[in-house]
């Protein structure tokens, strides 16, 4: 048996040997078929097959070897692949004879000039090479080099600029082109998640988000790329009262919220009273959002910070666009001045007061009922409402001037201006009086930016500006003969210095002073009986920051650590906040993050009476006076991990966030605390998740959040209870397909509804109520679509059409109840509906 | 070493030498020094040969005198022009040189250099 055995196992060995060398000897012979051969021996044996001669010059032949061409090729064939393979030129000249050239070397001149892309500054001292001759640009950026063979290329190189590199022929050498140069930056951000949700929106290492409104895929329910709708799609963001004026970051009101345009902060963000942004989405170019981990370079707010940037580039060809929707037209330009400097104006309208639209209507109805403007509070029954005309519009201007290659000026200008009129009509004594009221809310903003880049290494910029907000409303009893004049106006003067120093590719730091002057007017004046109040108040504070940037060498971790230290003159008081962010990458897939921040607030919005401004916009500004309104102080703590893979995102984040010294007035009770000043706390708990899927043209998205937010007044009973934006669960899901021309939009989006109080009784015309934020509105649900279509005019215009429909199914969503007496001593429930079935459509032409 | 097979025979050829086919019949010679001119066909054959022998051996078989101008009539050529076509012949030898040609009424040909 065993030498059976043994004698099989000889018999396999052998065959496994066989097996081996048939296997290495094919795949030898395999390799001599492909092997090269002297191009001056495949030529003879050529010559003999196809009875023809060839023609050369030995030296353009004799280093050549290619692979030999197969049999069975016609002349035709054989010639196209003689010449593809070796790179000369075959020309045949009849039926036998062939000859071999090399490709007719034409000799140039060639002259440019070298410019840098970005500043249009001509670039000095830059090298320029072609083959073997080189020559240097002169201080205009001026070069020439002679017989240069076409087929070579061209090599720019300058320090602090990225090589260029190009075959001659590409350029017109003739007429002096000028080649640009881009400079070298250093990346600072790095992004992480791309096409977040959808194209156009990127989450970077510092877990900041950030749109590129240019690049933006259209949301469901919009037609325009507005800033403010669309970081709504995001998990933890949301308006509950559906207005982008109201902007709710993971439970916190509007005014913890730092918007800045330009780096100068705006007090107003919505036209239409909070319908639509006040920013026009064509001028924006990038908008940055975080929720936490904020850089220390930013101060003032609790929550969130939203920075929107408007092209700062320097244009080289006047380019723009214009649109009309049903609700406003717009306007925007861009046109390059001097070669160094651009200018950029924007200019939008409502076209509402001649064209009402049913989105107007619809607009008009959300924002204006159940306040003064369609129902008076004085004797409603015998009052009219008529010729009420509503107007807003917006007007920005961006210089970006490069005054050397290394200094940049930038000015910024934005207004923005909403206006409400409508005449009351009375019959009193059997004449007719009427009385025109009205609210106007505008903005003024100017602000100035230097930067400089000193090297490679230090960059600095500085800015002031001064931002001015203002809210009018005059508002005429006819009964009573009595006419009301509120005002709260805004006037912040800041200054803003920073310096990077990179001290290496993995470590830079970070450093800056701000000085902020914030001055508070408020106004109310009353005819009759006479009364006049005013009140101002100004708050300084300086602000000093330093962080610090680091990266491990093979960038899977990254860390940014910074300080900040407020001090608010006024009150003598000193807050040192820290702020971090850590990002972990591991496995090719996964990234976890932790981030915190401790920041403050000094000035609010504050609500004290629901019908104040003619209930329009109740809110007014405030600041903090160290009693009664405190300094807002917030803490915050979040952990997250990210998978992505192609085409797959999933993000789980979860967070705690404690903000300390909120006044109830600024919580806008509509229940027992309403007319109660008392200070207290929030505690929000909460997991944002979403799941982002993609196949080639469609994307998906999926986002759940889940929150748990509790106020915490020790002087209310009970103490602890729901925050009024204490939303527990928020659902949406969105889908969309692209093709080259054609983009579709769906979404649903549902949450549980918010807390309110249900009234009880009355007593001696006092409302009595259930336990504060007992009750729970019924679940929001929205349905939304939207479509686009882009076609070409002509190479330069093109045209884009497109409608939405916003609450397709038209749901009756009940935003906020609360209540009021009536007049026969008993209560009214006011229920505050969400917008109906909103169609939008709009045409727009870009150039 | 490489091995070449033509319709019967093996011929081993080293490596700084040419082969050279016609109508069947080998030829093997050294590459840099093989100064030959055939007649077959109507045409002559040069095998790496110095520029200045064809241009030579051109004038030879249509009488012409050609001036050559800034043309390296030492490179090496290998082809053939045929006897019958004298613009045809003209264009085999020079196209692979990137050469100009010019013809004049005395039967004087100029050769110029494409190049500049």
């Amino acid at each position: 048996m065993k030498t059976v055995g043994s004698y099989y196992q000889v018999q396999l060995i052998r065959f496994i040997l066989c097996a081996v060398l048939v296997f290495f000897y094919s795949f030898l012979l395999s390799a001599q078929e492909n092997e090269k051969q002297s191009l001056r021996f495949i030529l003879f044996e050529l010559e003999n097959r196809y009875h023809i001669s060839f023609a050369y010059v030995d030296d353009d032949v004799n280093t050549i070897f290619i692979i030999s061409p197969p049999d069975n090729y016609e002349l035709n064939e054989l010639i196209e692949y003689l010449q593809e393979e070796t790179g000369l030129v075959f020309q045949i000249l009849n039926d036998r004879f062939i000859t071999i050239s090399k490709p007719s070397i034409k000799l140039i001149n060639f002259c440019g000039r070298i410019m840098d892309e970005k500043n249009s500054e001509f670039i000095g001292g830059a090298t320029i090479q072609s083959g073997k001759k080189f020559t240097i640009s002169d201080e205009n950026g001026y070069f020439e080099l002679k017989n240069l063979e076409i087929s070579d290329s061209l090599l720019v190189r300058s320090l602090g600029y990225e090589y260029l590199n190009a075959p001659l022929n590409t350029f017109d050498g003739d007429s002096c082109d000028t080649l640009f140069l881009k400079q070298k930056i250093k990346k600072l951000r790095e992004i992480i998640i791309s096409n977040f949700i959808t194209q156009g929106i990127d989450k970077d290492a510092e877990s900041k988000y950030i749109i590129n409104s240019k690049s933006l895929d259209i949301l469901p329910g919009l037609t325009e790329p507005d800033v403010l709708q669309t970081v709504q799609a995001l998990p933890g963001i949301m308006s509950i009262d559906e207005t982008v004026s109201d902007i709710n970051v993971r439970g916190g009101t509007n005014d913890q919220n730092l918007i800045l345009w330009n780096g100068i902060r705006m007090y107003q963000c919505g036209h239409f009273f909070g319908l639509i942004s006040a920013f026009n989405p064509f001028t924006s170019s990038e908008v940055s959002l975080i929720k936490n981990g904020t850089s220390a370079f930013f101060g003032d707010v609790v929550s969130s910070t939203l920075d929107i940037q408007t092209e700062n580039s320097v244009k080289k060809k006047i380019s723009g666009s214009g649109g009309i929707n049903m609700i406003n037209a717009d306007f925007n330009i861009n046109l390059p001045l001097f070669k160094k400097s651009s200018l950029q104006l924007s200019a939008r309208r409502s076209i509402t007061d001649f064209l009402h639209t049913p989105t107007y209507k619809s607009y008009f109805e959300r924002v204006f009922k159940n306040t003064e403007v369609s129902n008076p509070s004085d004797y409603p029954d015998s009052l009219q409402n008529s010729d009420e005309s509503f107007l807003f519009h917006d007007f920005s201007l961006n210089y970006n001037l490069f005054v050397s290659s290394h200094d940049k000026i930038e000015l910024n200008f934005l207004r923005i201006y909403n206006n409400i009129n409508y005449q009351e009509n009375a019959f009193i004594s059997e004449d007719t009086i009427s009385k025109t009221s009205g609210l106007e809310q505008k903005s003024i903003a100017a602000g100035v930016i230097y930067r400089r880049l000193w090297n490679e290494k230090f960059r600095t910029n500085a800015q002031i500006y001064i931002s001015n907000y203002q809210l009018d409303a005059v508002n005429f009893g006819l009964f009573i003969d009595q006419r009301i004049i509120q005002e709260n106006e805004v006037l912040d003067k800041s200054l803003k210095l920073d310096a990077r120093f990179a001290v290496n590719e993995l470590l830079d730091i970070y450093g800056g002073y701000q000085l902020m002057e914030i001055g508070i007017g408020n106004l109310i004046d009353i005819n009759n009986p006479p009364y006049n109040r005013y009140e101002k108040g100004v708050l300084l504070s300086h602000g000093i920051f330093t962080e610090v940037n680091s990266r491990s060498h093979s960038g899977n971790t990254k860390f940014r650590g910074g300080l900040r230290l407020n001090y608010i003159s006024k009150f003598n008081k000193w807050l040192l906040e820290p702020r971090f962010v850590f990002n972990q990458r591991f496995s090719q897939y996964f990234s976890i993050e932790v981030l915190g921040e401790l920041k403050s607030q000094n000035i609010i919005q504050v609500i004290d009476l629901q019908n104040e401004f003619l209930g329009v916009e109740k809110r007014r500004w405030a600041l903090s006076n160290n009693e009664d309104i405190p300094i807002i102080q917030s803490r915050q703590i979040s952990a997250g991990i990210n998978y992505q893979r192609s085409g797959i995102l999933i993000g789980v984040e979860g967070y705690i966030k404690n903000v300390e010294g909120i006044t109830s007035r600024s919580q806008g009770f509509q229940n027992q605390y309403q007319y109660i000043r008392s200070t207290g706390d929030y505690n929000i708990k909460g997991l944002d998740f979403l799941i982002n899927k993609r196949f080639n043209r469609i994307t998906s998205w999926l986002s759940y959040s889940f929150a748990k937010n509790d106020y915490y007044f020790p002087e209310f009973t009970p103490s602890t209870f729901p925050n009024n934006l204490d939303i527990r669960h928020v659902l949406s899901f969105g889908i969309s397909y692209q093709s080259s021309n054609f983009q579709v939009s769906g979404g649903v989006h549902w949450r549980t509804g918010k807390p309110f109080t249900e009234a009880i009784g009355i007593e001696d015309n006092k409302i009595l109520y259930q336990p504060a934020n007992a009750s729970r509105l019924d679940s929001y649900l929205r349905c939304d679509l939207s479509g686009k279509y882009k076609f070409n005019i002509s190479s330069k215009v093109s045209g884009e059409v497109g409608a939405s429909i916003w609450n397709l199914v038209n749901r009756q969503n009940i935003l906020n109840i609360y209540y009021k007496p009536d007049n026969q001593g008993g209560i009214d429930e006011v229920q505050q509906y969400a917008l109906r079935i909103t169609p939008n459509l709009m045409f727009r032409i870009n150039f | 070493m490489v091995e070449v097979n033509t319709n019967k025979e093996t011929n081993q050829l080293p490596s700084l030498h040419s082969i050279r086919l016609l109508d069947g019949m080998v030829y093997t010679g050294d590459q840099q020094n093989e100064v030959v001119a055939t007649w077959l066909n109507n045409e002559s054959s040069f095998r790496s040969i110095p520029y200045f022998y064809v241009i030579k051996e051109f004038e030879r078989q249509y009488k012409v005198k050609i001036i050559s101008e800034n043309v390296n009539t030492e490179k090496l050529f290998t082809g053939r022009f045929a006897h019958n076509n004298m613009i045809l012949a003209l264009e085999s030898i020079t196209i692979p040189q990137n050469i100009r040609y010019q013809i004049n009424e005395d039967r004087r040909v100029i050769l110029s250099s494409a190049i500049d």
